[in-house]
């Protein structure tokens, strides 16, 4: 009854996943930030895809005699103690980078995603003992948490992702839950109920679909933490193991050297740091064109 | 039209336009609008929704929303240009000039700040009465005492949610008046409300009227509210003024084809029958130009069905909230009999907090109960939850919802809302397109989403998704209230056919009398939970009634009525919960004995269909 105007329009435009698609990526580019952001993305995704035919030498493959070498020549960013290309361990980087985040938040996502839903479905004494749980794990400082994980388990790839997952799951949980219980109440969902479906169709079909514009922008703003997070326990010695091509462990290596070789840490500090700023500003353009306001979700 | 000196008027809009823009097209919310209203008088604004109504009580206000601009025209409040003024001006006379009642009070005052607070805020600007803490309190009190808050000393340290929605309201009339406005708008004021509660409120509000004697625009749907209270009155459509004149004139003698079939859609609680729906494509037509036929006015009554089955049996219902009993408190719902029978419409009434949601639930198996059968179609027991019932008991039983905004899931389409029953219950030889055939919606609907449609087509959409389950039961709650009337006889109708052709027994659960009275056969009346009358529709409108549904009655605001009586004060202060033993209305009835506080009142059966629970006798309760 309010805002009779706007349903006038809204009856016009909107029709279908795939106008849907097409008027988010509008809105996308009329900004320039989200616009920047999105490019970074993407340009990252493919210098890491592509690096194997991007990269002048083997990322990992020692040269005694082209040790702590100035750029040019075969060596566009120069080498590090080991004599190893900057620029192709750079490249290369990219790959652990990307590939570990991306695949950990989207698993906490996931795993954040259900638990939420069927915290907000059941409610009562389940939702109480998932959330009170979630919380204690928050509780915990992140990185201190990931210490503990690795530590025990040791440093590959999968428990780099089984720690990111645990440390990720209650905040993702946390949001999506309070998305999904802004749903539960809806007359629709009622209906479902009162027409006797059972959990699993009422969480797929009823209300994911509602809620999975939040859930996008929860994982685009998780993947940035994710790679700082990731880059974090790779420099203190935690995540990728030697000779891995690795941003956070190039850092840790060469920061000694700084002053004699400084593209050793420079170039992967500056490719971390434009796939974080392309990242969060990406999330923040996604989330602005669907519409989800992040402040209201986080304080909820 | 009036003929004034600018300074006698409150109100002078002239040619006014209201756009925005949708990508590089301009949209007129407003087009061409030209008002005027003296100093003193009450001016009503009645339209639809999307008729610009509500954009013209903003524009009354100086304020426009954000997107929205004054294409042309002027805006004169108090002979002053509101839309030439800017910052520290526009600020000084929105808080000298003008007040606005909101439709929601419960959401429009702050929930964390005592009322006290809020009030004082109002009149920050008056210094004689923001002087000293003395002076604040003693103003606050007056104002709410002008509303008539009971207790408004106490009622200064208490919070919003601490009072009801009809007090909820006053206090924001005490705050619209805290600075001495000369114009008060007020935004469907008791759209939310109780009919009691209404009538209070309005009573009210002419009185503050005879007494501040500030210039009021009331926006509103309802025409009976606006016959009561206004003198002069605009008629809004698609965002032009179709007619405006003398309220009398206007709502008596209607000229535009518009504001005579809006009159003509109202139902009426004097007069039985379900009226004719406003046909929006002649009025269109006309609009450019073309010869506007003669509206067939014809009510159409509809005939009860004698003999059938019954399909739902309710024996001795109580449902209680609390899990364990509490002393000093009842049951919420208690000890109901009801049946609904083959091709029935049995409406539920009662106000807000009485419960009939909750009965609803109950035999939807979505709320559990403490006692009492349910039996459908005089076999099958229901069990207390839909879990535990078979899925031809689930079939049989299917629920329409009050707002069709929210029944339907913005992501689907209408196929897959329909489909889905036809599905999962195994029917056979139904399809999307019959469904919305059946309901009057053309078939290509079915891939559309529910954004794409109308208020009236999504309910449509529902009541679709409700019977093509092949249902012998269905719960209807509140199917109208939150429509249009000119689609809401429409869907009236509907409700008729589908009861009648599929004879399907409708459980109607609404507030409006006069919905009930134009499409229901059987008729229970619920106060607290508790029945107080039942009986067919022309027995319950008839002259015995319950003191309850008399003053249910009594409070109707409709068009044409004498509208110089007023409810006793006192009458709308409904108790938080039913008393633990007697009559649950002994606190607000006007017969009311030693014996209605400790002992519950028997059933009288006026006769064989009809029954009133009262301890008053039968003669003492008849009213003309």
């Amino acid at each position: 009854m309010t805002s009779p105007t706007i349903v006038v329009e809204s009856t016009q435009v909107g029709r279908g996943f795939w106008t849907d698609l097409s008027r988010v990526i509008r809105s996308i580019l009329r900004s320039k930030p989200a616009t920047l952001g999105f490019a970074l993305v993407t340009l990252h995704v493919l210098l890491a895809v592509f690096a194997p035919l991007l990269a002048p030498g083997n990322p990992t493959s020692n040269n005694p005699a082209a040790v702590l070498q100035f750029p040019g020549g075969a060596y566009p960013l120069g080498t590090d103690t080991l004599g190893r290309d900057i620029l192709s361990r750079t490249l290369y980087g990219g790959q652990y980078a990307l590939t570990v985040s991306f695949a950990s938040t989207a698993l906490a996502v996931l795993l954040g995603t259900i638990i939420a839903g069927l915290a907000a479905f059941y409610g009562g004494w389940l939702d109480q003992v998932i959330t009170r749980l979630l919380d204690s794990v928050l509780a915990v400082p992140a990185i201190l948490a990931m210490l503990v994980l690795v530590t025990v388990f040791g440093s590959g790839p999968e428990v780099i992702v089984l720690a990111v997952v645990v440390v990720y799951t209650g905040g993702v949980t946390r949001v999506v839950r309070a998305a999904a219980m802004d749903i539960m109440p809806k007359d629709y969902i009622v209906a479902a109920r009162a027409r006797g479906e059972g959990v699993f169709y009422i969480l797929s079909r009823e209300v994911f679909p509602n809620i999975l514009d939040v859930v996008l922008v929860e994982f685009a703003m998780r993947a940035s933490w994710v790679v700082l997070l990731v880059s974090s326990l790779s420099f203190l010695g935690f995540g990728a193991n030697p000779p891995t091509p690795d941003w956070g462990l190039m850092v840790a290596e060469n920061r000694s050297l700084m002053a004699v070789v400084p593209l050793a840490t420079l170039a992967p500090i500056v490719f971390l740091a434009t796939l974080i700023v392309g990242l969060n500003l990406a999330a923040d353009g996604l989330a602005k064109s669907l519409g989800v306001d992040r402040m209201k979700e986080i304080l909820g | 039209m009036i003929t004034a000196t600018k300074e006698d008027l409150a109100i002078d809009v002239h040619g006014l336009d209201i756009s925005y823009m949708s990508g590089s097209r301009r949209v007129n919310v407003l087009s061409g609008v030209s008002l005027q209203l003296r100093q003193g008088e009450v001016l009503g604004l009645v339209g639809e929704s999307g008729s610009g109504k509500s954009t013209m009580a903003g524009v009354l206000l100086a304020s426009l929303r954000t997107s929205s601009f004054v294409s042309s025209g002027t805006v004169h409040l108090d002979g002053v240009d509101v839309f030439k003024l800017a910052g520290k001006e526009l600020r000084a006379f929105r808080a000298g000039h003008v007040a606005l009642v909101p439709q929601n009070a419960g959401a429009a005052l702050t929930p964390t700040m005592r009322i006290g607070e809020q009030l004082t805020e109002g009149f920050r600007l008056d210094s004689a009465a923001s002087e000293t803490c003395e002076s604040r309190r003693a103003r606050a009190i007056e104002l709410l005492k002008l509303v008539r808050l009971p207790d408004a000393a106490a009622a200064l340290e208490k919070y919003p949610h601490q009072f009801s929605g009809g007090q909820q309201q006053r206090i924001g009339i005490a705050m619209a008046l805290a600075a001495r406005p000369r114009l008060l708008v007020l935004d469907e004021p008791t759209t939310g409300l109780d009919v009691v509660t209404q009538a209070a409120i309005l009573d009210t509000l002419t009185r503050l009227h005879k007494e501040l004697g500030m210039a009021m625009v009331l926006v509103s749907h309802d025409l009976g509210v606006i016959d009561k209270m206004c003198s002069q009155v605009a008629v809004l459509r698609r965002g032009k003024v179709v007619e405006s004149g003398d309220t009398s004139t206007v709502l008596r003698n209607p000229s535009h084809p518009y504001t005579k079939g809006l009159l003509a859609s109202v139902p009426r609680v004097t007069v039985p029958g379900i009226p004719p729906s406003l046909d929006d494509a002649a009025i269109d037509a006309f609009e450019k130009g073309a010869e506007m036929h003669p509206v067939d006015g014809a009510l159409y009554e509809r005939l009860a069905p004698q003999g059938t089955a019954p399909v739902l049996t309710i024996r001795g219902l109580s449902v209680d909230y609390n899990r364990k009993p509490k002393p000093g408190s009842a049951p919420t719902v208690l000890d109901v009999d009801l049946d609904v029978h083959a091709g029935e419409i049995v409406a539920l009434v009662g106000e807000s907090g009485s419960g009939k949601s909750t009965i609803a639930n109950v035999v939807a198996g979505l709320q559990g109960r403490q006692a009492g059968q349910l039996t459908l179609n005089a076999q099958t027991e229901l069990a207390p939850r839909v879990a535990h019932r078979a899925k031809s008991v689930r079939r049989a039983v299917q629920i329409i919802f009050q707002n069709a905004d929210t029944s339907l899931n913005p992501r689907r389409t209408v196929r897959d809302a329909i489909t889905r029953p036809l599905r999962l219950f195994n029917v056979k030889g139904l399809t999307a397109e019959q469904a919305l055939a059946e309901v009057g919606l053309p078939v290509n609907f079915t891939e559309r989403l529910p954004g794409q449609l109308s208020g009236g087509q999504r309910q449509r959409v529902g009541i679709a998704r409700a019977v093509s389950a092949g249902p012998s039961l269905v719960l209807a709650d509140e199917i109208v209230s939150a429509l249009d009337v000119s689609v809401q006889s429409s869907i009236l109708r509907l409700m008729d056919r589908l009861a009648k052709e599929n004879n399907i027994g409708f459980l109607f659960i609404t507030h409006d009398l006069a919905v009930v009275r134009s499409v229901a056969d059987r008729v229970v009346v619920l106060y607290l939970g508790r029945i107080v009358e039942e009986g067919t529709v022309s027995e319950i409108f008839g002259s015995v009634s319950h003191p309850y549904t008399s003053l249910l009655m009594a409070s109707v605001i409709e068009v044409g009525d004498d509208h110089s009586g007023a409810i006793a004060p006192g009458q709308d202060e409904v108790p938080a919960g039913p008393p633990a033993q007697g009559c649950p209305f002994a606190s607000r009835c006007p017969l009311v004995m030693d014996i209605c506080r400790s002992v519950r009142p028997p059933a009288i059966e006026v006769s064989g269909t009809h029954s009133i629970r009262c301890h008053a006798p039968l003669e003492k309760l008849e009213h003309l």
